[in-house]
């Protein structure tokens, strides 16, 4: 694919189009071998993966403890699961804050930008390489805790495989796309910290805000915030909307997050 | 090749790259200095595509950074000792490099042989200390076996035997047909490496020659004679800059040493004829007198920097020659 360049000629303008692919490729590469090569990245995955085992044990306890009183609060172990991903999905948050935040304060972003000079294709190098680590971790979490959970809640736990097929999709593809939100979230502050603070606000401070108001236009607006949007994804439910809606839901607060990171990307010295 | 077309970045009111309109050519070593604040970072990170310029452009090979498809195998440079994420290892932060420009894995290994760092290759760039981290900024450059090099500061933080080793290394670059643009405050390591120097003060360019042609025009000749005012007649005539001094002349200009063969050919006695060859730091001092920001103010010092009698340009290249 590559041609060797003799070493004083100018170089050619046709590479561009010929290699388009395999830069883009290249590009991916370099943020996959960035995130998995960072220890923290590692840590947050494993904090994920343990929140997410005592969550499972924890809610499926209370579950048969408030069913053999006679509340009825059985529902799919899949479910249950999905329950902690309100607590565990910080990780993904967390994930998508430092793939951008922590090229800022650690200067490697001048290695990064000196190596794909296009911002765009930095963010969506960066956007392939959440969405895949995004999608396997809320699946694989889903998928360790369900056993989990089916045993504590016992016979209030009883799931069919489907339910446990759509937590697993629905779950990674929320995550997934609420971290690539983040990451754009990311790209536009560039501090860690606002990141978080930001994306926390959105995600459980916001929803509790908006029916302050009174207003049942306003109190609606809450539905259409994330954490209600991955909650619809994951599982099988018709209320406040069907998953179509939740997907495109979340496919527009990744979108506008990614615009923004861009615009301000692109815009503002590196 | 490295152009700047005028070349501007401003800063609110502030003019940190003024203008600058200078080639930079394959083959030798081209410094780059200029006082503290001067905009030589500036200008680099414009060169890399990291600044967006005011004006102007900075061209490498006619493109400007962004457009070139895999940059590193063009362009490599060393910015600042922070190289990398601290929590990667040196070897994975020079794999990612390569991966994202299509550049063989082999070339991590060769890249690391090459400054040194082979070792400690998987250790993490945190436990670096500045020197190694230098060593591996340089490495990193190398990486796609660019024909282009841009280093800033690149003698920040090594030890005497690291300098003489990117020295060496500095030169080879250039008589391999790199370009190679360096920039740096220690103008003896400058002058122990470039073949051409560009100064900047006050982001303006007050020079861009060869440093050979930058020490010769400050060099002076002090003339003893018994006829100093019919030797000062000959050689003002020849269109030297001739003034009295003690005992005879002080002369200086492009062509003193021909101050010989004028008082020969004009049977005039000379008793003694002394050069001075001015340093670097002294052309260095007067070309960047008019732009430093951080001198100390002297009651002589008017209190108009920019004013038109002592704009720095007086010495620019053009004057030289």
């Amino acid at each position: 694919m590559t041609t060797a360049t003799p070493q004083n000629s100018i170089s050619p303008t046709s590479e561009a189009g010929t290699s388009r692919l395999s830069s883009w490729w290249g590009t991916v590469a370099f943020e996959w071998t960035k995130l998995v090569s960072v220890r923290s990245t590692w840590w947050i995955l494993a904090s994920a993966l343990a929140c997410t085992l005592a969550g499972s044990w924890l809610l499926g306890a209370s579950a048969l403890a408030s069913g053999r009183n006679g509340f009825d609060t059985a529902m799919p172990a899949p479910a249950i699961v999905v329950q902690t991903m309100l607590i565990v999905e910080m990780a993904l948050v967390l994930l998508g804050t430092f793939a951008i935040t922590s090229e800022y304060s650690t200067g490697s972003i001048m290695t990064t930008l000196q190596s794909v000079p296009r911002r765009f294709r930095v963010l969506a190098g960066k956007t392939v390489v959440l969405l895949i680590i995004g999608i396997v971790a809320g699946a694989a979490l889903i998928l360790v805790g369900t056993p989990v959970a089916a045993g504590a809640a016992a016979e209030f736990g009883r799931f069919e495989s489907p339910d446990l097929a759509r937590a697993m999709i629905g779950t990674g593809v929320g995550l997934a796309l609420l971290s690539i939100f983040v990451l754009g979230l990311g790209a536009a502050l560039r501090s860690a910290a606002f990141t978080i603070i930001t994306a926390l606000a959105l995600l459980h401070v916001v929803p509790n805000i908006l029916p302050l108001f009174g207003v049942e236009a306003i109190s609606d607006l809450a539905q259409y915030l994330p954490n209600q949007a991955i909650a619809v994804l994951a599982v099988e439910t018709t209320q406040p909307y069907e998953w179509p809606v939740a997907l495109a839901v979340l496919v527009g607060w990744a979108g506008a997050g990614l615009l923004f990171g861009y615009a301000m990307l692109r815009s503002r010295d590196a | 090749m490295i152009r700047f077309e005028s070349l501007t970045k401003v800063y609110g009111d502030k003019r940190a790259v003024d203008d600058i309109t200078v080639t930079i050519h394959p083959g030798r070593v081209t410094g780059f200095l200029g006082p503290n604040g001067a905009g030589k970072s500036t200008t680099m990170r414009m060169l890399l595509g990291l600044d967006r310029p005011s004006a102007g452009t900075a061209l490498i090979d006619d493109r400007r950074y962004a457009e070139l498809d895999r940059p590193l195998r063009t362009v490599g440079a060393l910015l600042e000792p922070r190289t990398g994420h601290p929590g990667q290892s040196a070897r994975s932060h020079l794999l990612g490099m390569a991966r994202s420009n299509g550049i063989s894995p082999r070339r991590v290994d060769e890249a690391l042989a090459t400054v040194g760092l082979d070792d400690v290759g998987r250790s993490r760039i945190g436990t670096f200390s500045l020197g190694m981290r230098q060593r591996l900024g340089i490495a990193s450059a190398l990486i796609g076996d660019p024909k282009v090099l841009v280093f800033d500061e690149p003698v920040n933080g090594l030890d005497p035997e690291g300098v003489s080793w990117i020295r060496r290394l500095m030169r080879s670059l250039a008589a391999e047909g790199r370009t190679v643009f360096v920039s740096s405050h220690l103008l003896s390591e400058m002058a122990d490496t470039a073949d051409h120097l560009v100064i900047i003060a006050r982001g303006r360019l007050v020079a861009d020659a060869p440093l050979r042609e930058l020490l010769d025009v400050t060099r002076t000749a002090h003339v003893r004679t018994p006829e100093a005012s019919a030797l000062a007649v000959v050689l003002a005539n020849a269109g030297l800059e001739v003034s009295a001094a003690e005992e005879g002349l002080r002369v200086s200009g492009t062509d003193i040493d021909s101050i010989g063969a004028l008082a020969h050919s004009h049977r005039i006695r000379i008793d003694e004829l002394a050069f001075t060859g001015s340093s670097l730091e002294d052309v260095y001092a007067r070309l960047t007198a008019g732009g430093t920001d951080y001198r100390a103010i002297s009651p002589a010092t008017p209190t108009h920097p920019t004013t038109a009698g002592q704009d720095p340009a007086a010495l620019s290249s053009e004057a030289l020659r």
